[in-house]
């Protein structure tokens, strides 16, 4: 570890404060407090303080009421009482009642306190990571439900789509109402593949950890013309670049690559029909550590009042094209493992704009 | 006797296999409108001028952006008497949430829910139930 920890002794006499960080201050950062009051200030300033040791007998206020105090403001720190044998009934009641962790006699010796703060330390370490995997479960579990919710939408909407045409298709005997017919199945299966594969984006974006490495935006932003090339082609899509990056920049490539494929697939995909000049921009430039990132089309665009709900998980906000409601929360979730920002803007009818901010790692 | 069809349906795959399964009950000539987005459908539904006996069937689907089919029925609802008698929604969905469905089901003007995939069968049935409902008597078009 290469920052001490943090522990706080509260004592109304001054020898056993000092005696007490004379003895700890190599070991640990030893904040020191004679009464309850300028302990409070200490947790204020430093809500990281590991272990909390309070002297029993106080003027004012005891050691166990000092702690029932303070549970519900600062419940992570790791309470520790001193006491002498005399007081053992208010020791006992306290441990019952979950308002201490341990209890050290009076007058303590080095061996003990350094036990304590080291087994406090530990339940303090194994119940902050609980907090945190509950809260990550608990965010998994919401997206669960989302899930479980769109699955029999977005998965079994083409599916009985395709069933269906299929029911149809046996009474027909015409050829070129069968082709017609095999077009939409082939535009449901793509849907389908389309949201599998968003899905794979999703967890390889969610769980994975990332890997940081140079990136060249010159050659990203070339692989992403060739990638996309048979679609703007074929779409009289115009597709420029430009990159300036005079600066080394270091970030996951997967990841940007995740989030600049969906935002230039959206950007075809909602491209206006019957529309001649047909255009996308990507800008890249990188200053000072920061990578500026523009996405332009003329497309549909987005409505004003859609602008947030873009990035939820499976929101639309057309019905007029074929889309999961995964992109965008995809790269959104992507942009913030980057710690990175998107703002949309857009007029109706017109074009839209994604402006990405990406830090340099 | 004037019968004609609404198809709200934002896939387009649906939309299709709706339309030619009427056709293929119904006979060609029988009138449909299509609309990919329930916005649209109920504008055309306020400004529509329909002659006194008319009937419209709408078939409807839920999950759809924007204004999904429940919101649709709740929007319906609000136009007048003269508007809404002509018309008899039966819902057609993927969707598996029954309790949604069967308090969709008990509004005024939803007849009934067919679970996708549509087929010739299941369209059939529907509306045979539909016109004895409504007119007492079985009517076999198509057959």
């Amino acid at each position: 570890m290469s920052e001490k920890l943090k522990i706080l002794y509260i004592d109304d006499e001054l020898d056993n404060l000092t005696g007490f960080k004379a003895n700890f201050r190599t070991e640990y950062r030893i904040f020191i407090a004679e009464n309850t009051v300028h302990a409070i200030e200490h947790l204020q300033k430093h809500p990281d303080i590991r272990v909390i040791f309070c002297d029993q007998r106080m003027p004012g206020k005891t050691g166990v009421e000092f702690f029932e105090e303070i549970r519900t403001a600062f419940p992570l720190p790791i309470r520790i009482l001193i006491t002498a044998y005399t007081d053992i009934e208010a020791t006992i009641s306290a441990i019952n009642r979950g308002n201490i962790f341990r209890y050290i006699r009076k007058p303590w010796i080095q061996q003990d306190i350094i036990s304590a703060i080291e087994e406090g330390n530990k339940f303090y370490i194994a119940n902050s990571m609980l907090a945190i995997k509950n809260e990550e479960l608990q965010q998994a579990y919401t997206e669960l439900d989302k899930f479980a919710y769109s699955v029999s939408h977005d998965l079994r909407g083409p599916l009985t789509g395709i069933l269906g045409a299929i029911d149809v298709a046996k009474e027909m005997s015409d050829i070129k109402e069968l082709k017609d017919l095999l077009v939409l199945m082939e535009k449901s299966v793509f849907k389908l593949e389309d949201y599998i594969s968003s899905m794979h984006d999703y967890y390889s974006s969610r769980r994975g950890e990332l890997k940081i490495a140079d990136i060249d935006f010159d050659h990203i932003a070339e692989e992403l013309k060739d990638v996309y090339r048979i679609y703007t082609t074929t779409n009289k899509i115009s597709f420029e670049t430009t990159v300036n990056q005079p600066e080394p920049f270091r970030s996951d490539e997967l990841v940007i690559k995740m989030v600049l494929n969906n935002l230039v697939t959206n950007a075809i995909k909602y491209q206006k029909r019957n529309f001649d000049n047909k255009k996308i921009e990507l800008n890249i430039s990188v200053y000072d550590g920061l990578a500026t990132i523009l996405i332009s089309d003329t497309g549909i665009g987005i409505p004003e009042t859609h602008f947030e709900e873009i990035f939820n998980l499976f929101s639309r906000a057309t019905s007029q094209r074929a889309g999961s409601g995964i992109g965008l929360y995809n790269v959104k979730g992507g942009l913030l493992k980057l710690g990175g920002s998107i703002d949309v803007s857009s007029v109706l009818g017109e074009g839209t704009v994604f402006k990405l901010i990406i830090p340099s790692k | 006797m004037g019968l004609s069809f609404v198809i709200i349906e934002n896939l387009e795959i649906d939309l299709y296999i709706a339309d030619k399964l009427i056709k293929m009950t119904m006979g060609d000539n029988v009138p449909i409108e299509t609309f990919m987005s329930a916005e649209t459908a109920l504008d055309h539904i306020v400004s529509a001028k329909l002659k006194k006996a008319e009937r419209v069937i709408i078939l409807l689907d839920l999950m759809m952006p924007r204004l999904n089919g429940a919101d649709f029925i709740t929007l319906f609802e609000t136009l007048p008497g003269r508007i809404t008698n002509h018309y008899q929604i039966v819902i057609v969905t993927s969707s598996m949430n029954k309790a949604e469905l069967d308090r969709l089901v008990k509004k005024k003007h939803v007849e009934t829910v067919i679970a996708k995939p549509l087929t010739q069968e299941k369209l059939k049935a529907v509306l045979d139930q539909i016109q004895i409902n409504t007119n007492g008597k079985k009517a076999r078009s198509g057959e």
